[in-house]
């Protein structure tokens, strides 16, 4: 098991690299600069800023100082912060709201795709099941709006815009419940399923039935016998899901106006802002990779086949 | 003369009872399930509405502007009423369908072959080539991979134009810029999408490996291509086929992200996540112009994914109760 752990985070080096080179050459290669904009620029002053931001020197020279002192390095939109600045500041919004509708998803998801599986292909099972699947092909940007039309601007019930009230260090605002709401149902459905084909999966198996013999109650054979293998394939799910809701965190913080990093990421790529795009492609692959690490020793350690194989 | 003999053998084998093929029975689990062909005839009528459409209308339908008619709602002229540039919106919808759809099924080919020479070639050798190429696919699995298409969607913008002035200054009057962002969309969404099809596939060549039939072939002296090509891929066909009816909504969602980002196709072409995107930022003003390309890509990805559905069970039985 130490020895699976060790190997899993040797092999993430390699993987954070190639996604540094990746991006970092993809931005380089791409034509336009960080400058192009303001177009009073002389050549004399371009090439002061080139000598600032250190445009002037080799390329691989300027990988390597990008590599070693990313968070240090500052922002070519907004010189006076740096990359670790703009990222402490706005991750936090984030990782709240992605905190959130992970909530939501997991409560929503495992608790439908629990109760579909109970009594496959009846009314039960239908419910949840059809609701899920209208989940599915509601995406975030179809289902945000929708929300904001029904509850805001209709009811009146919840503001449209914004993130924790006017100061914006509330812990909790009404404000917050839409965009996760959005975010969160979207992976709820998604998981519902999973749960559903797991739990159909292990209800069926022979050490169920044991357990039933053995005259073990209902409710405890779901929790402490058929839960434990049921979520398998949801706990595989969480490394693409924590992916995809940092992408989707992207389109429903256009959504609802929220000044989180997924607007500062779309907005630093149009404006060939490197050292930041460098800063949050990293930030946001390290911490992939890590919850993908976390699966898998997870995944591991609850599935008692895989551990023989490892 | 007749033999009589093989006349009553003949009848005897008519009347032996006749087995159904897989793909017999799978139209008939196919036919009991209702989802999955309501879901295939409104892929059909999607098709139709979005590409036999245009010949009902007139040439320039979805680029027609009427500026004093901007964001009327809908009327007995504009069915479904006029978006904020006073083009009409069932013209948009019908071309943003033709260009949504196209998307999902070019960038699904892409992907899909991709996907399955990748996963045919690593399921085929087997040993280190196999452990080595699905390493690869674990760890392209645990990119950030959606960030990376909005990076290549952003940077490679410009690169149209790039292009053209290269074919210009050569000589050439050959022209991509226009066609160059849907072609970036393409390659970008099919590199993206590979990676499953590659484990499906892979996963089915290595048992598939292992059966008499492919020994025979060996054996035979067949040349590896045509081992491959002739015998292996026939056979992974049933999978494939459930998991590429699944990748087209996938696709289309991704497309839809992307245009809602604004790093999708670009105006005055229209496509679903585009009219969307139009539509949200217009929704108090015109609550029409967000529901009905809402409607129309909720409808596209229900009836694919009811599709999918339905195949999966169909082709694999075992498969039925999930």
């Amino acid at each position: 098991m130490l020895k699976f752990i060790f190997r899993r985070i040797l092999e993430t080096v390699p993987v954070l690299l190639c996604v540094a080179a990746m991006t970092f050459f993809m931005c380089r290669l791409a034509p336009g600069g960080p400058f192009d904009d303001d177009k009073q620029v002389t050549p004399e002053v371009r090439e002061q800023l080139n000598k600032q931001f250190n445009l002037d020197k080799p390329l691989y020279a300027q990988f390597y100082q990008y590599l070693v002192n990313l968070p240090n390095l500052q922002s070519f939109k907004y010189p006076s912060r740096t990359v670790g600045d703009i990222i402490s500041q706005k991750f936090p919004v984030s990782a709240k709201l992605g905190f959130l509708a992970m909530c939501i998803a997991l409560s929503i998801g495992i608790m439908f795709g629990v109760i579909a599986s109970l009594r496959p292909n009846s009314y039960i099972d239908y419910i949840p099941s059809s609701l899920a699947m209208i989940g599915i092909c509601l995406p975030t940007f179809v289902m945000g709006p929708i929300l904001i039309y029904i509850f805001s601007l209709k009811l009146k019930w919840l503001p449209a815009t914004g993130w924790g009230g006017f100061d914006g260090d509330i812990f909790f605002a009404s404000d917050m419940i839409l965009p996760s709401l959005t975010l969160g149902l979207f992976y709820a459905a998604y998981i519902s399923r999973l749960t559903r084909g797991g739990m159909l999966d292990i209800l069926t198996q022979d050490y169920i039935r044991t357990a039933k013999a053995k005259g073990a109650s209902a409710p405890r054979i779901l929790l402490k016998h058929a839960l434990r293998g049921g979520l398998l394939p949801v706990i595989s799910f969480m490394g693409p899901a924590v992916a995809g809701l940092i992408a989707g965190s992207f389109v429903i913080e256009t959504i609802f106006n929220i000044p989180g990093l997924g607007q500062d990421f779309v907005k630093s790529a149009f404006n060939r802002d490197y050292t930041l795009v460098l800063g949050v492609v990293m930030f946001y692959a390290t911490l992939i990779v890590t919850l993908n690490l976390i699966v898998d020793i997870l995944q591991v350690s609850l599935n008692p086949k895989l551990k023989f194989q490892s | 003369m007749a033999n009589p003999t093989t006349q009553t053998e003949s009848n005897a084998l008519a009347q032996v009872e006749k087995g159904e093929s897989l793909w017999v029975g799978a139209w008939h689990r196919l036919r009991k399930n209702k989802m999955a062909l309501i879901g295939s005839v409104f892929i059909l009528v999607l098709i139709g509405f979005s590409f036999i459409g245009p010949f009902f209308l007139e040439n320039d339908y979805y680029t027609y502007q009427e500026l004093e008619l901007a964001t009327k709602g809908p009327s007995k002229d504009h069915i479904l009423g006029t978006d904020h540039l006073g083009r009409d919106q069932l013209g948009r919808i019908i071309k943003g369908g033709q260009i949504s759809l196209m998307v999902g099924l070019v960038a699904t080919v892409v992907s899909l072959t991709i996907g399955i020479g990748y996963g045919t070639i690593s399921g085929y050798f087997g040993g280190k080539i196999d452990r080595f190429m699905m390493r690869i696919v674990d760890i392209l699995y645990s990119l950030p991979f959606t960030i990376f298409v909005i990076l290549l969607m952003v940077f490679a913008k410009d690169l149209g134009d790039s292009i053209d002035t290269w074919f210009k200054e050569s000589g050439s009057n050959f022209s991509i810029s226009g066609q160059w962002n849907m072609l970036l969309l393409f390659i970008a969404i099919g590199a993206v999408e590979w990676l499953t099809m590659a484990r499906i596939v892979r996963g089915q060549v290595l048992s598939l490996r292992k059966q008499e039939f492919i020994e025979a072939c060996i054996s035979l002296g067949l040349p590896t291509h045509r081992i491959i090509f002739r015998h292996m891929v026939p056979n992974v066909l049933g999978p494939v086929i459930v998991y590429t009816t699944l990748t087209i909504p996938a696709v289309m969602l991704l497309e839809a992200f992307l245009s809602f980002l604004g790093l999708g196709v670009q105006p005055p072409t229209p496509s679903w996540g585009l009219l969307i995107k139009d539509g949200a930022d217009r929704m108090r003003e015109a609550p029409w112009m967000l529901i009905y390309p809402g409607i129309m890509f909720a409808l596209a990805l229900f009836s694919f994914n009811f599709v999918g559905d339905g195949l999966r069970d169909a082709l694999d039985p075992k498969t039925s109760k999930d």
